[in-house]
């Protein structure tokens, strides 16, 4: 045993570590939603609290083995662990693991949730855009007066979302033929898209540039490379994207797919 | 089942070892199809690994094996079934035969002390439907339009418009065929632990690793139904045009209920978490006993929460579907309650590190792997916590966190718990010892190997890469990840040419191996009273009567040995 135990704890660190710690950027993509830094924070949070009790379960393997391996005459300690000072412990420490993390993780997780749903966001000055993903591409409306979609006035682009910044955003979604998953990684979005139910997603872009916008959900064989772009911009700039968009928009109504857009 | 003499075994080749009723040689045959579909299983991850890391490049090796037509380089469609089939294989074709199907026969009898299964032709048919099912799986993978829909088969994705070939269906007739095989075993497995135990055998002198397996057994008649049901309405929507999950119109509209499937997938699909843990649980419980030489810590309260994890697990299926759609006041219910299982989590690990605390450890290579099941489980365990969580589960839900976090918990635990099994009881199944330095070799291999490829994963998925996701460099925001995609793909090649170590002892020490006496470990449940292997109908003469409970190892009233069996009388 004392050939492989100590090389072997050895190699172990320093190969997680060397392949963990590897220096390729930063370890969440970079933020640019005015709530998503909040899961980047309950995460960090998790780490530490979830951290603290792998540290001590290392500890003591660690501690144990070294301590108790068996020696010429050496004994084990006989219990069977069922007095009642041995379940008072056994309870405490499963108590104080529930209050320590998932207390803690249940409670800032609920506060977290409202905001990341559009607690704070001004339902006033929100844009409506409504999307429908489809194999394998993503359909964006944006309606003429920003409340009524269906029209024949409404603006169509092709996998291109626009927003301004600092701007609310309120995205509905549907799919037209299987699940998928209406992603975008910079603004911690992610919500399941099913044919046959309108699901909601509420955000704003802080930071002007170009990001992705992925399927998360397998939807066939084109899942990778359904891909679109979000561009958070001046409201100018946006202005300009629609009056473009306007132009290329198709105004067959048999193509019309927009729905009675339904305030929630 | 005659109770006091024993009778003549089968003498023909095909009574004795093809359709054999004895629950051991059923065992075996469960080894051997385990094995090899964890084999497939494994070749299946390592190409789908190396897609990742190098896309669209024809993989060394098994490429040209698996897919000569395009080179040896995967394709969307060759990618697509293979992530359908990994998943598909190594939970129903890999583990299930490997943990529930060999150990659970194996062992069953022998600790519970009664000379086979309640149902031996049932047991029979049970691993006979195995072969079947396997056939139709392999069939999905061979077919022009094979199944690739995941191996959670949403539909629509899954239904006959977005999925029209015969390998769908294939895939979905194959999990049917091979969970009726898992509710036959259930009902053989309940029956005898509850029935055939020997005399003085209560239910809290049972090994733990019968308690796993019993809970499994339970969890899977109550729920392998829930999943049959589902995909008979798949395999009914596909070829009779029945409209239960499909046939949604564009907008609300609707008829068919996509978000249904999803619900009688998970409340099917959670549980399947713990039916393949439980039993591994259990046997670390008992091996961490065996090996620090010290009765299990606490053997009532890890059973007791064992039975606890098990009532849990069938209301916690929503926190798959968090971001599903479904209504916000469900996911914070199904949040608590997901949360509630650390409790009894928590009982049973300190109960683990407690046995081996004051103990007199005797790092065998059994031992190595289940302290190596401590160790991936813990790291599983906890990152269940913030999956847990709603809010921090709509960022890294569908991510390769998730991917990494599962293969902790149920697949790495797993693995190595079954790596812990086969070479403790090896010797029981084949009358010959494994060779310890192999062994050791082997598991410092496979569990470093197994860190750096998961661990890495974390990370992966923190960055926010999604899984399943054919070309990662296909994104501008995940390109600077390959490199770390290419770590873990080394990773998993490191970690498959380990287990030729593996091999290679295991078949070595099964026909030139040290031949193993009755009781090579000095444990002290019933399995070891008996010669290795155990005769026909296990017991010679008279079934035995037990005196004590499983784990008594170190009491000072045993004179001149440190253990004493559950024959003998404690004290």
């Amino acid at each position: 045993m004392k050939r492989f135990y100590k090389p072997g704890i050895v190699l172990f660190l320093y190969l997680t570590a060397q392949s963990l710690f590897a220096e390729t950027g930063p370890w969440f993509p970079h933020n640019v939603s005015a709530e998503g830094e909040r899961i980047d924070k309950l995460v960090i949070f998790s780490f530490w609290v979830t951290g603290f009790f792998f540290a001590l379960v290392v500890i003591a393997l660690i501690y144990f083995t070294f301590r108790y391996r068996e020696r010429p005459g050496s004994k084990a300690y006989y219990t069977h662990g069922t007095g009642k000072i041995e379940r008072i412990i056994t309870f405490l420490l499963a108590m104080s693991v529930f209050g320590v993390i998932d207390m803690n993780v249940i409670h800032r997780s609920n506060e977290d949730f409202e905001f990341l749903m559009g607690k704070n966001l001004d339902r006033s000055k929100a844009l409506r855009v409504e999307v429908q993903a489809r194999q394998f591409e993503w359909r964006v409306r944006y309606s003429a007066d920003n409340k009524t979609f269906g029209t024949a006035k409404d603006i169509t682009s092709l996998n291109q979302l626009h927003l301004p910044v600092d701007r609310p955003i309120f995205v509905q979604l549907t799919s037209n033929d299987v699940v998928h998953s209406f992603y975008l990684p910079n603004f911690r979005v992610r919500q399941d898209v099913l044919p046959g139910l309108v699901n909601q997603v509420a955000f704003m872009g802080k930071e002007k540039g170009q990001y992705t916008l992925a399927c998360s959900e397998l939807c066939g064989l084109g899942h990778y490379r359904m891909k679109g772009y979000v561009t958070v911009e001046d409201e100018a700039d946006f202005e300009k994207f629609l009056a473009d968009a306007a132009k290329t928009t198709d105004t067959d109504p048999a193509n019309n797919w927009g729905w009675a857009w339904e305030e929630r | 089942m005659s109770e006091e003499h024993m009778h003549e075994g089968p003498k023909s080749f095909i009574t004795k070892y093809i359709f054999s009723l004895d629950h051991k040689v059923i065992g075996r045959q469960f080894l051997f199809y385990g094995l090899s579909f964890l084999l497939l299983g494994g070749i299946m991850a390592y190409l789908i690994r190396w897609q990742l890391a190098f896309p669209w490049t024809p993989a060394p090796v098994f490429g040209k094996l698996f897919f000569p037509s395009s080179g040896g380089a995967a394709t969307p469609e060759i990618y697509t079934t293979l992530i359908t089939l990994h998943g598909t294989i190594m939970i129903f074709f890999a583990i299930t035969p490997l943990v529930i199907g060999a150990f659970g026969n194996f062992l069953i009898p022998l600790q519970v002390g009664a000379r086979d299964m309640a149902f031996p032709v049932l047991n029979m048919l049970s691993f006979w439907l195995m072969p079947i099912a396997g056939a139709f799986l392999l069939v999905a993978f061979f077919t022009e339009q094979s199944a690739a829909a995941g191996w959670t088969g949403y539909p629509p994705l899954s239904s006959a418009t977005y999925n029209p070939g015969a390998g769908e269906s294939c895939w979905a007739l194959a999990v049917v065929l091979l969970g009726t095989s898992s509710i036959m075993g259930g009902i053989n497995y309940v029956t005898t632990v509850l029935n055939l135990r020997a005399k003085g055998m209560g239910m809290f002198k049972l090994p733990l690793t019968i308690w796993g397996l019993f809970l499994t057994a339970i969890l899977n008649l109550a729920f392998v139904p829930v999943i049959a049901v589902g995909l008979i309405m798949l395999l009914l929507d596909r070829t009779f045009t029945t409209h239960f999950f499909t046939g949604v119109a564009i907008n609300t509209a609707q008829a068919g209920q996509p978000l249904l499937y999803q619900h009688i997938f998970w409340a099917f699909g959670h549980p399947e978490v713990y039916i393949l843990i439980l039993p591994v649980w259990g046997m670390v419980s008992d091996l961490l006993s065996t090996f620090s030489r010290k009765p299990a810590f606490g053997y009532k309260l890890t059973a007791l929460s064992m039975c606890l994890i098990t009532l849990l697990s069938a209301v916690v299926w929503g926190h798959h579907m968090f971001i599903s759609g479904m209504s916000p006041a469900m996911g914070k219910t199904f949040q608590s309650l997901t949360m509630l299982i650390s409790i009894p989590s928590s009982v049973f690990f300190f109960n683990w590190l407690a046995t081996l605390w004051r103990g007199n450890l005797r790092f065998t290579t059994p031992m190595l792997y289940c302290m190596g099941v401590i160790f991936v489980f813990a790291i599983g365990g906890l990152t269940g916590i913030l999956l847990a969580s709603r809010t921090m589960d709509i960022y890294l839900h569908g991510t390769y966190f998730v991917v990494a976090h599962f293969h902790y918990t149920m697949a790495m635990s797993v693995f190595l718990g079954s790596f812990a099994a086969v070479y403790f009881w090896f010797p029981k199944i084949f009358g010959r010892m494994m060779d310890e330095t192999l062994g050791k070799i082997h598991f410092w291999i496979t569990f470093i190997a197994v860190n750096v490829v998961f661990l890495v994963m974390f990370r992966v998925g923190l960055a926010g890469l999604m899984r399943r996701v054919a070309d990662p460099s296909a994104y501008e925001v995940f390109k600077p990840l390959q490199p770390l995609n290419q770590i873990i793909t080394y990773g998993v090649m490191v970690l498959g040419t380990a287990q030729l170590i593996f091999i290679f002892n295991f078949f070595y020490s099964m026909f030139k191996g040290k031949k193993a006496s009755e009781n090579p470990w000095e444990a002290t449940t019933l399995e070891w009273i008996v010669p290795s292997p155990p005769p026909h109908e296990n017991f010679e003469g008279p079934l035995p009567v037990v005196q004590c409970g499983p784990h008594e190892y170190g009491n000072p009233l045993s004179a001149g040995k440190d253990f004493i069996m559950q024959t003998e009388k404690a004290g």
